[in-house]
């Protein structure tokens, strides 16, 4: 299946096995009168991310993990296709969220296979085929793997088990490190990026070589495209249960879906995010982009599970750290950047 | 030959190529919302153009929603005009619309 949007993050549908991408609203137009793009075909690259996966590490690690390794540029001009252990291991939420954020690292898309996962999340639900034309579908979906001996123009190996908690500190999401790993001192950067990189972090308040763990938080954003799925307002509830978030942080949790929204409430996750000082809002992208009311304050710190920490996307002068839900989460009780294995 | 998953899926996909230059693909699925779309419905208009296909497309208002009290939308006029401006386009009467 082919599909676009005149939102880039339109990618999070290649989890589904679909070459799906964003465009621009000429694009848009074009689209709309003729059902057609006019397109280049794209270079294609694989990354495969074998092993186990640490406790407390989570899809969105993984792929911060990745554009920290090949850089908020890394994969321009490409179309990604993920594979490898860890990637099948992964729920479609999981893997939602790595095609998601393929375009941050500069790639037209990202995809992964279909596979067993895939057809299980889609059998029954509303608008998927039943019955003889699922059966159909089933078939051809069944054939849309990547040949044994084919072809791609790079390939890129990651080990599971090097990945850490990850968070960003900088202005792009390729500037990140593990929770334990400190902010990469100045003669650590290519000379000519050091202004770049130390005006990002300035911006930011922060330190070259300086540990990011322990640094103070005032907001906690759970929601985007990115991670505001039923299984992250979930795993965020099932570690906040019976504790409390700290004073000092404000705490929003945004559904991507109204979908979403309701089936929290159902379970009682809406009651635990209440008892913990969270507030559950309605969704909508919300502060990921601040188009709306939800701004972030100037100069403030919030940690999100949002996309992009660019200059003033969460508001004028607002300082993004991103960083996944459970990360995110632990912030929202400590107060400050936590690695989240310590408290789990 | 061989193929990537991705080949497998653009290949079925292409209605023609320009030598030594891009394809035309056919898309399945347009998604649209109030923020990219007001002005692509502007330029069908100015030209005169119908939409191809409405059934394909599945609209949502996402980007500028407030999300306390939705149902109060004077609360967010600003927000409040772009979305009234793509949706209450009349080429709009036959694309499906979708909650959030």
């Amino acid at each position: 299946m082919t599909i676009v949007c005149g939102d880039s993050h339109t990618s999070t549908h290649g989890a589904f096995g679909a070459i799906a991408f964003g465009i621009g609203t000429s694009e848009v137009e074009m689209v709309m009168a003729t059902q057609c793009l006019l397109q280049s075909k794209p270079r294609l690259m694989r990354i495969n991310v074998e092993g186990d996966l640490h406790k407390g590490v989570v899809s969105k690690d993984i792929i911060l993990y990745i554009i920290a390794q090949i850089s908020a540029s890394g994969a321009t001009g490409y179309f990604v296709e993920y594979a490898g252990s860890a990637i099948r291991s992964l729920s479609m939420e999981g893997r939602m969220t790595i095609c998601n954020m393929s375009i941050e690292m500069g790639a037209r898309g990202g995809m992964i296979a279909p596979d067993e996962t895939t057809f299980n999340y889609l059998k029954g639900r509303p608008f998927a085929p039943q019955g003889a034309e699922w059966d159909k579908k089933l078939a051809y979906w069944k054939t849309l793997y990547s040949d044994k001996d084919a072809r791609f123009d790079k390939e890129i190996n990651i080990d599971a088990s090097n990945i850490e908690p990850m968070i960003t500190y900088g202005t792009n999401p390729g500037m990140g490190v593990g929770i334990t790993g400190h902010i990469p001192a100045q003669n650590e950067i290519d000379e000519k990026e050091q202004p770049a990189y130390m005006k990002a972090l300035s911006y930011m308040g922060l330190q070259a070589g300086a540990s990011i763990k322990g640094k103070k938080v005032d907001y906690v954003f759970i929601g985007s495209c990115t991670n505001s799925r039923i299984e992250d307002l979930r795993l965020v509830a099932s570690f906040v249960k019976g504790r409390k978030k700290a004073d000092h942080v404000e705490v929003w949790i945004v559904p991507g879906s109204k979908q979403v929204e309701q089936q929290a409430i159902k379970e009682g996750i809406d009651k635990v995010f209440e008892a913990a000082g969270f507030h559950l809002r309605q969704p909508g992208c919300s502060a990921c982009l601040g188009m709306n009311e939800d701004k972030i304050p100037a100069g403030k710190y919030c940690i999100s599970t949002s996309n992009r920490n660019f200059e003033g996307r969460q508001g004028p002068n607002a300082r993004t750290l991103l960083a996944s839900p459970l990360t995110a989460a632990a912030a929202a009780i400590t107060g400050e950047v936590t690695d989240i294995r310590e408290l789990i | 030959m061989p193929k990537t998953l991705f080949e497998k899926i653009w290949d079925r996909h292409v209605v023609r190529t320009i030598e030594g230059g891009p394809s035309v693909l056919y898309i399945d699925k347009h998604l649209i919302h109030e923020v990219t779309s007001p002005q692509a419905f502007q330029g069908l208009e100015q030209r005169g153009i119908e939409v191809f296909r409405p059934a394909q497309i599945v609209a949502t208002a996402d980007h500028n929603v407030p999300t306390i009290n939705q149902h109060l939308t004077s609360n967010y006029t600003a927000s409040a005009i772009p979305i009234r401006a793509s949706f209450m386009s009349s080429d709009l009467n036959s694309v499906s619309p979708s909650p959030v």
